[in-house]
């Protein structure tokens, strides 16, 4: 019996090997190239960013459907989520990439996709008329977005032309509240931070915690110092200090005050019960049943917590306010939309989908569909977000973005110690201690 | 009663050593003509799937790589980089206590339970009780103890009703990562728990009734028959062990991090620092360094590998 087995065995390794030669070297039939070739006309690939079922996956696969009915162009989208670009990225190193449009948002592509040389610069894009508008993309999208979609060098300076043609924007900073309990900010909302610390402080006379705040998600904890700062010295401010190799510009006067506010906020009880204990979305919950008044979040929030809100709530939001004698911060806006590969066959396919999703049409589905903010100016968002819209057309956005050469830095240096400081683990003057020798001694690792 | 074992050499790979004469003899010369084709399409599948990429993780930690596009040469640089960076330092920290602190902690709670449950009445009952816990993905349990967790948790809530209210933070930063190690163990407990009661019960039960009989205690049962008879197990499974633990991750990522982002540096491990390098949400990849700190996860599961198995080294018992 035993003399059987070897033959037996060294047939399954065969078929082994059989199978996975097969599987390596399969055919890529999927492929964008592939795709298009034998079909007679276009043929568009699309990988996107949402998953099926979303609003925005429900929107765009309308859009899909239109643009193939009024174009005769075949698309095929494949719904990818939130590692759409993880999954593109290997992709890159094949000779035949495997869709000819990326959609998802601006700094994924210009951080990841960009650097690895995948995109194309879709410059002339922009120049293509929108249907039905009279005006450009270029004119739909505006310059504050425009300068979003383009990629920046090392210092954070825009480089190239833009590789996105975004059909939605988002932003962070935002202050939200429930209508029903203040509705006299729909009005007026507070002109700076005093003004808004004073309504904070009436609210915790009232032995209320005001300010929700989920303390596990580091970049939401950051948005204070980012936005404290940005208005205190500017949207620059941040980077200047980020990427000084000796750490002295964090001594600089400015830096300690925004670091002083956000010590007052953090030790002087403001934030819900846990906000530094707890797991996301445990704190933004506790809002939306109205267990806290205000939520610094971003323009997804109303969307994100609508299914385990308290009936009735009235989504309601202001921008961050200014810090006291100063400009406001402007609004830290990530724009979405329609990113083309450089090895894509069906370039201009791509980019006449991309000015499609751009008619009025589509831009007013954005906000009642999606319920997100559309690029396109004058189209109302939400009207819980409508506040923001209106500072977004108004030009109110920072164009000035951390270089993707800093993601590390932040990671290992300033989102690490902000915690601490938002949890009042560290005094805001041990916080700029810490940040000067710890990015000094970043630098010099970095040799 | 260590006289009572029959104790029996055998050759590493557990056969019978093989005379010369029968080494030469015509069906073992035609049984080796065979090994060859035998071996071969499994040697080149490892070679494809195995050997290669990790060739290939050696030539990309001396490079920087943003995961398409040219390569540009780094030399040792993502190694000096890596090493001077605290964060790393921290890592390896992190990665020792999982593989050290849990690994102890997971053996001795399964050698406890292993006393525990050898003579309980309904211990298939109880084995597959602690077994429960392997069965459900550790992404599961990972976010399910978020939620246990959270101030408003169950636990807490728990806590609450006996009475206690002053209770640890369990999800502020400087607790996570202990609440981690705790949850480790939990998970880890059972599989070893199993595997150590299926090595006790091959143990002849004359050599406990023996045992019995010149009075020993259940922990000198445990010491002079259990632990010298299953002593080959627990060499191999604290090789699976060393293995698995160094590659910790998902765990970590899931009870600490949100949607796309990373978790906070202290509780960073080899395998999350890895990640973080080639797949920061923010950044460019830079598989370079993340491919350098691959190469010292591999350096150091063969190390750990190596000292596990001399440590643990003997001819195995036989009975």
């Amino acid at each position: 019996m035993r003399r059987r087995q070897p033959p037996l065995l060294a047939g399954v390794a065969l078929a082994g090997v059989a199978l996975c030669a097969s599987a390596c070297g399969g055919s890529s039939s999927g492929g964008a190239g592939a795709a298009g070739s034998g079909a007679g006309g276009d043929h568009l690939t699309i990988w996107s960013q949402w998953l099926k079922g979303q609003p925005g996956q429900q929107f765009l696969q309308a859009a899909v459907d239109d643009f193939q009915k009024q174009t005769g162009i075949k698309v095929t989208v494949q719904w990818k989520g939130n590692a759409v670009v993880k999954s593109l990225l290997p992709a890159l190193n094949s000779p035949d990439v495997p869709t000819d449009v990326v959609e998802t948002s601006a700094s994924q592509i210009q951080n990841v996709l960009y650097p690895a040389g995948g995109m194309l610069d879709l410059t002339s894009a922009y120049q293509q008329q929108v249907p039905g508008t009279g005006q450009t993309v270029a004119q739909v999208v505006g310059p504050a977005a425009t300068s979003l979609a383009t990629p920046t060098d090392a210092a954070g300076q825009t480089t190239g032309g833009p590789v996105v043609v975004p059909y939605w924007a988002s932003a962070t900073g935002v202050v939200f509240y429930n209508g029903q309990n203040f509705p006299a900010l729909e009005s007026a909302a507070p002109k700076d931070w005093d003004a808004f610390f004073s309504i904070l402080d009436a609210q915790k006379a009232k032995n209320r915690r005001p300010l929700a705040q989920d303390g596990s998600v580091t970049s939401y904890n950051a948005v204070f110092y980012n936005d404290f700062l940005a208005s205190i010295l500017g949207p620059d401010a941040l980077n200047k200090a980020e990427t000084d190799k000796t750490g002295q510009t964090w001594k600089q006067p400015g830096y300690l005050q925004a670091a002083q506010l956000v010590e007052r906020l953090a030790k002087g009880g403001y934030f819900t019960d846990g906000y530094d204990a707890s797991k996301f979305p445990a704190m933004e919950n506790k809002w939306a049943n109205n267990d806290a008044d205000f939520n610094v979040n971003g323009s997804w929030l109303p969307s994100e917590v609508g299914p385990v809100a308290a009936p009735g709530f009235d989504y309601r939001s202001f921008a961050f306010p200014a810090v006291a004698g100063h400009s406001a911060p402007p609004l830290n806006v990530t724009v979405s939309g329609i990113g083309v590969l450089k090895s894509s066959k069906h370039q201009a396919a791509a980019e006449k989908f991309a000015a499609f999703l751009l008619q009025r049409g589509y831009q007013e589905q954005v906000a009642t569909e999606m319920q997100n903010i559309p690029i396109a100016k004058d189209v109302p968002a939400p009207p819980a977000v409508q506040a923001v819209k209106q500072a977004i057309d108004a030009g109110q956005v920072n164009t000035v973005r951390s270089p993707a050469s800093l993601a590390d830095y932040n990671a290992k240096i300033y989102f690490g110690l902000d915690d601490k400081l938002i949890f009042g683990k560290l005094s805001a003057a041990q916080f700029i201690d810490s940040m000067s020798s710890d990015s000094a001694d970043y630098w010099k690792s970095k040799g | 009663m260590a006289s009572a074992i029959v104790v029996g050499s055998t050759t590493e790979d557990g056969r019978r050593p093989v005379g010369p004469g029968r080494r030469h003899s015509p069906f073992h010369r035609a049984r080796r003509r065979m090994f060859v084709p035998f071996v071969y399409p499994a040697l080149a599948v490892y070679m494809l799937i195995m050997v290669a990429p990790t060739l290939f993780t050696l030539w990309l930690s001396l490079n920087r790589w943003a995961g398409a596009g040219p390569m540009q040469w780094a030399g040792l640089h993502n190694y000096t980089a890596m090493f001077r960076d605290p964060v790393f330092r921290t890592s390896f920290v992190n990665t020792f206590w999982i593989v050290v602190g849990v690994g102890a902690a997971v053996f001795a709670i399964a050698f406890g339970m292993t006393i525990l449950l050898q003579d309980m009445a309904g211990r298939r009952f109880a084995r597959a009780v602690v077994f429960f816990p392997s069965l459900v993905p550790g992404i599961a349990i990972s976010i399910m103890w978020g939620y246990l967790f959270n101030p408003d948790g169950l636990v807490n809530t728990l806590l609450a009703d006996v009475g206690v209210h002053s209770h640890p933070e369990w999800l502020a930063q400087d607790n996570m990562f202990k609440v981690i190690l705790i949850g480790m163990t939990w998970l880890s407990s059972g599989v070893y728990t199993v595997i150590f009661m299926a090595a006790v019960d091959r143990i002849p039960p004359e050599l406990y009734q023996a045992a019995e009989i010149e009075g020993a205690s259940a922990f000198q049962r445990f010491r002079y028959v259990t632990f010298p008879l299953m002593k080959d197990v627990v060499s191999v499974c604290s090789v699976l062990w060393c293995v698995g633990a160094l590659k910790t991750f998902e765990f970590l990522l899931v009870f600490s991090a949100e949607s796309g982002a990373l978790p906070p540096t202290n509780i960073w491990n080899f395998a999350m620092y890895s990640y973080a390098e080639a797949f920061n949400p923010d950044g460019t990849a830079d598989y370079g360094i993340a491919a350098a700190c691959g190469v010292i996860v591999l350096l150091l599961t063969g190390l750990l590998m190596v000292l596990a198995r001399r440590v643990l080294r003997r001819d195995a018992d036989t009975y």
